[in-house]
């Protein structure tokens, strides 16, 4: 069963709506598909890695979140 | 199809993200949120000079910097984006036991209108409970 059949009456009817308007606007598939190379050089994937096994991504979010509630984890 | 938060969306764009997202990323599967993807930019400039992310990329060469300034500006057209347009419409119908902020409504509409799973790597006691109410699949994927 897929999804919408399993929405809300009114959810499943607003989404069958927009789907239509967002596929013909061609928003529900990505502009390019294939690989993406990432531009990232070593050392800045090396960076990312540190920074995220160090806690940064968690202090960063809960800063963000502090004084920002639309943008928090909840 | 997967909608990813901010740091998958991070782990993507500087190729250190597992291999299942990489894979679904090639064949035009992955898209992420207008919220997630500000957030990651407010999460890269976030904290003193020295415990931001983009702080510690002042190590790079220039050329470096540039290059990983612009994944993150110019979100790469392999990730897809839905508009507002397009999401604000079911993020006011949706229905849920406890309520939702904006970056969570977003993702939950992106995921209903694109029959998709939502995949995050913080855990998110609501959001994991409004995808189970409205049977959306949730990852909690660790990078």
């Amino acid at each position: 069963m897929s999804l919408q059949q399993r929405l809300d009456p009114e959810l499943a009817l607003v989404v069958s709506r927009i789907r239509k308007r967002a596929a013909a606007a061609g928003e529900l598939r990505p502009s390019v598909i294939g690989e993406f190379v990432s531009p990232f050089p070593l050392e800045a994937r090396a960076i990312v890695v540190d920074w995220r096994r160090g806690g940064g991504y968690k202090r960063a979010l809960a800063e963000i979140g502090s004084t920002d509630p639309d943008l928090a984890v909840q | 199809m997967v909608v990813v938060d901010d740091q998958l969306l991070l782990a993507l764009l500087s190729g250190t993200a597992p291999r299942v997202l990489v894979d679904e990323l090639t064949t035009g599967q992955v898209f992420t949120t207008g919220s997630w993807y500000y957030r990651l930019g407010r999460a890269v400039a976030s904290g003193s000079d020295s415990g931001a992310l983009s702080g510690r990329f002042s190590v790079l060469p220039e050329s470096s910097r540039r290059s990983v300034r612009q994944a993150l500006d110019d979100l790469p057209a392999q990730f897809g984006l839905l508009s507002l347009r397009t999401l604000v419409p079911v993020m006011q119908v949706i229905r849920v036991s406890r309520p939702l902020n904006f970056l969570n409504a977003e993702g939950i509409a992106a995921a209903v209108l694109l029959d998709a799973r939502i995949a995050v790597s913080t855990e998110s006691a609501l959001l994991s409970l409004a995808c189970r109410e409205l049977h959306i699949g949730f990852d909690l994927m660790d990078v």
